[in-house]
């Protein structure tokens, strides 16, 4: 662990070198990830494109953007998607506000300055000059997209769920993703001082647009393996006994196999196991798994349908 | 490498993967930084850069087994000694297609085989007698050439087959049910557009258009002169009540469910969504409905009690009951579609509970999954009930869906 800390800290090895490479740095941050994962990061890194992952909730997609982060030593800038996202939000808006705040108070100033001319038009002529003053980047309040692109370092650009925001938006994406330029009327375009790495994350409600995925490349996450979990529950657990592990896994492994209205996913696997650490269960006992079940099921159907069928 | 790896591209277009020259490129690069000696990494870096649906994962990873696979030589037996004799590049070159074209699909396997042909034969062209690694060589690419060629396992095909339904489908017909899902999911698709329309609609309206006057004045108010808060006029849109009423005789079952797969998709533009099926009394599956799964929960649907399916249909005593006994759930806000072919079975048509329902709700919408020129034959009395309805529609294809979609979205 120290040596990978070491390693990691030198600038030359910052860059992922190989697919190994990104298992082994990720596992050194607490993600474990299988080579289907670390192949698609790998390449992303390497051709800067934008990367699409989609799974079921709560299999670690929005983790992975923050740990490519992490690992690479970038900023992370994060863009939640919602109904109703629109440009402003997003990208930039100007701050109205602001803006006449600074002519209240620059009054005396504007007057003096335009105390010579000697009709309205040549009024309006001077104040043309200096209009520059009032649409700048000081009046320009950056949102998410416009904040990794102006980023002097490289950034991760998280995109979350983006299958929340409507497909327009999606339309609008499209520019920004292709080009990493945005064009504001009254400055002028701005081009990205480096290349954010892009993740966007999508939960499959609806099918994106073949335009977007077309630019991305594409990485899908499941509930994972056994070992895999298993794996990461002891990871992210550290007071959690060996035996414990394994039937905790074991048992939600089993519960996925059951039709459910939504299905338990890693992270509710983890506050589970963190629940019963902290009640300090050693074996897990039918009662103790009707007590508890609600950590991993939020549903009043789903649990009672997971005692009848999973718990015998 | 690259010809085979764009050989491979070819093959995955030609079995339904929407492809893009841009795609093909970053695969390449991935290659070429991944290198070909880790064949499972190999894999996974094309499947990254090709594939972006999971839905097409299974065809993907059949072809690709399928073609980085040197298959076994088994059929060493059937090449004769003398044919060999002749050397490769004879063989090859004059009749390049010859021993892989097989009569059912001449167009798409010869792909593989020109492609192929200069990278082996090359290093021997000198060669002037055959040795058996040429031979050798020349039996594994013929074997190849098969390999590629026999057809995909069926469940394989069907994902890509589906994918290219269009509106045109009709829906008013048996699907098998595997290819139903892909068809509830091209519902949703086709809305989709609506949807988007709508909420930019909807924006407009919250956020109103400027207000002048009010801004000024509410500027003077607070003494200010220049307006720190704008005004807005806003008049926002409300939402409707939607009720839907379905016959799910067995004529009509599968555009029913259609239309409720349609009506699941919208449910959050409505305030409230009631459904209501009948085939001569009306069940109320309201609470089975919001988080219903297309097509595994149908059956609870079909099975639900006192839905007689096999029963015939009644219009006319399903109208009276609903009359009777849902007229006041009715309100102005209230569009009600009822989806039936007004096959009455000689049955009373009681058009004036109709009458009196359309009194109390904002639209009436009728969709009939029969094409119109089959309307009011034999037993069908739609132009009794057609005058009491705001719009009657036929709804027998994809299209007609969307389109009724549409209609209800504007009510």
């Amino acid at each position: 662990m120290n040596a990978i800390a070491s390693t990691t800290l030198s600038p030359a090895s910052r860059d992922l070198s190989s697919v190994d490479n990104v298992i082994e740095r990720f596992a050194a941050i607490d993600y474990v990830c299988n080579k289907a994962t670390a192949t698609a990061v790998f390449l992303m890194t390497q051709l800067q494109r934008p990367l699409l992952v989609e799974g079921p909730p709560g299999v670690g997609k929005t983790e992975l953007a923050k740990v490519l982060a992490q690992t690479m030593h970038h900023s992370l800038i994060r863009l939640q998607c919602y109904e109703g996202l629109d440009e402003a939000k997003a990208l930039y808006e100007w701050e109205y506000s602001k803006q006449l705040l600074y002519v209240q108070m620059l009054k005396d100033k504007l007057g003096a300055l335009l105390a010579d001319t000697a009709s309205l038009s040549d009024a309006v002529a001077l104040l043309q000059q200096h209009e520059s003053a009032f649409f700048s980047r000081h009046f320009l309040l950056p949102r998410p997209l416009l904040q990794a692109i102006l980023a002097p370092q490289p950034t991760v650009l998280l995109i979350d769920e983006i299958d929340r925001a409507e497909q327009e938006f999606e339309a609008f994406l499209l520019e920004t993703l292709s080009d990493f330029q945005v064009s504001i009327p009254e400055l002028g375009t701005l081009h990205a001082a480096q290349r954010p790495l892009v993740v966007l994350t999508s939960n499959a409600t609806r099918n994106l647009s073949e335009a977007l995925k077309r630019r991305c490349f594409y990485l899908y996450i499941d509930h994972p393996s056994f070992d895999t979990e298993l794996h990461i529950v002891q990871r992210k657990v550290p007071h959690l006994e060996q035996r414990l592990a394994t039937q905790i896994v074991q048992f939600v492994q089993r519960v996925r196999q059951i039709h459910l209205r939504k299905t338990p996913s890693i992270s509710e696997t983890l506050d589970w196991a963190l629940a019963l650490v902290v009640l300090g269960a050693s074996v897990l006992s039918r009662d103790l798994i009707a007590q508890t079940l609600n950590i991993l099921l939020k549903d009043k159907d789903d649990i009672a349908r997971t005692l009848d069928e999973a718990v015998r | 490498m690259t010809p085979k790896l764009l050989t491979f591209i070819r093959l995955l277009r030609e079995h339904g993967v929407h492809l893009s020259v841009a795609e093909s490129l970053d695969a390449l690069r991935s290659v070429s930084r991944i290198g070909i000696q880790d064949r499972d990494l190999l894999r996974l870096a094309l499947r990254t850069t090709l594939i972006k649906s999971q839905a097409d994962f299974a065809t993907f990873d059949t072809l690709f087994e399928r073609f980085f696979t040197l298959p076994r030589r088994k059929r060493r037996r059937t090449r004769q000694p003398h044919t060999s004799r002749d050397g490769l590049g004879q063989r090859t070159a004059p009749q390049p297609n010859g021993p892989i074209s097989r009569p059912t699909q001449p167009p798409s396997p010869p792909s593989a085989l020109p492609q192929l042909a200069p990278e082996l034969p090359s290093p021997n062209a000198q060669e002037p007698s055959p040795s058996p690694e040429m031979e050798a060589l020349s039996e594994l690419e013929h074997a190849w050439c098969q390999h590629l060629e026999e057809p995909l396992p069926s469940e394989v095909l069907r994902t890509t087959q589906t994918d290219r339904h269009h509106a045109h489908v009709r829906i008013d017909r048996e699907f098998p049910p595997d290819e139903l899902t892909d068809l509830y999911r091209e519902v949703e698709r086709l809305v989709q557009p609506l949807l988007t329309r709508r909420a930019l609609r909807y924006r407009r309206a919250r956020q109103g258009r400027f207000d002048l006057r009010r801004t000024v004045l509410r500027s003077l108010r607070s003494g200010s002169e220049v307006p720190f808060a704008l005004s807005y006029r806003r008049r926002p849109l409300g939402k409707l009540r939607l009720v839907i009423l379905c016959d799910v005789s067995g004529s009509v079952w599968q555009v029913s469910t259609f239309l409720l797969k349609l009506v699941q998709t919208l449910q959050a533009e409505f305030t409230q969504v009631r459904s209501l099926l009948f085939v001569s009394s009306i069940v109320d599956v309201t609470s089975l409905f919001r988080h219903m799964r297309f097509p595994d929960d149908l059956d609870a649907l079909r099975h639900y009690p006192h839905l007689n399916l096999f029963g015939y249909s009644d219009f006319g005593r399903a109208f009276y009951q609903f009359y009777r006994d849902l007229l006041g759930d009715l309100t102005r806000d209230t569009v009600l579609v009822i989806l039936g072919d007004a096959r009455n079975n000689a049955f009373d048509p009681q058009e004036w509970t109709l009458e009196e329902i359309r009194q109390r709700c904002r639209r009436l919408i009728w969709l009939n999954p029969e094409p119109r020129q089959e309307w009011n034959q034999d037993d069908s009395v739609m132009e009794v009930y057609a005058p009491f309805c705001d719009t009657v529609l036929e709804c027998w294809t994809m299209e007609h869906l969307v389109q009724a979609a549409d209609v209800l979205l504007q009510a």
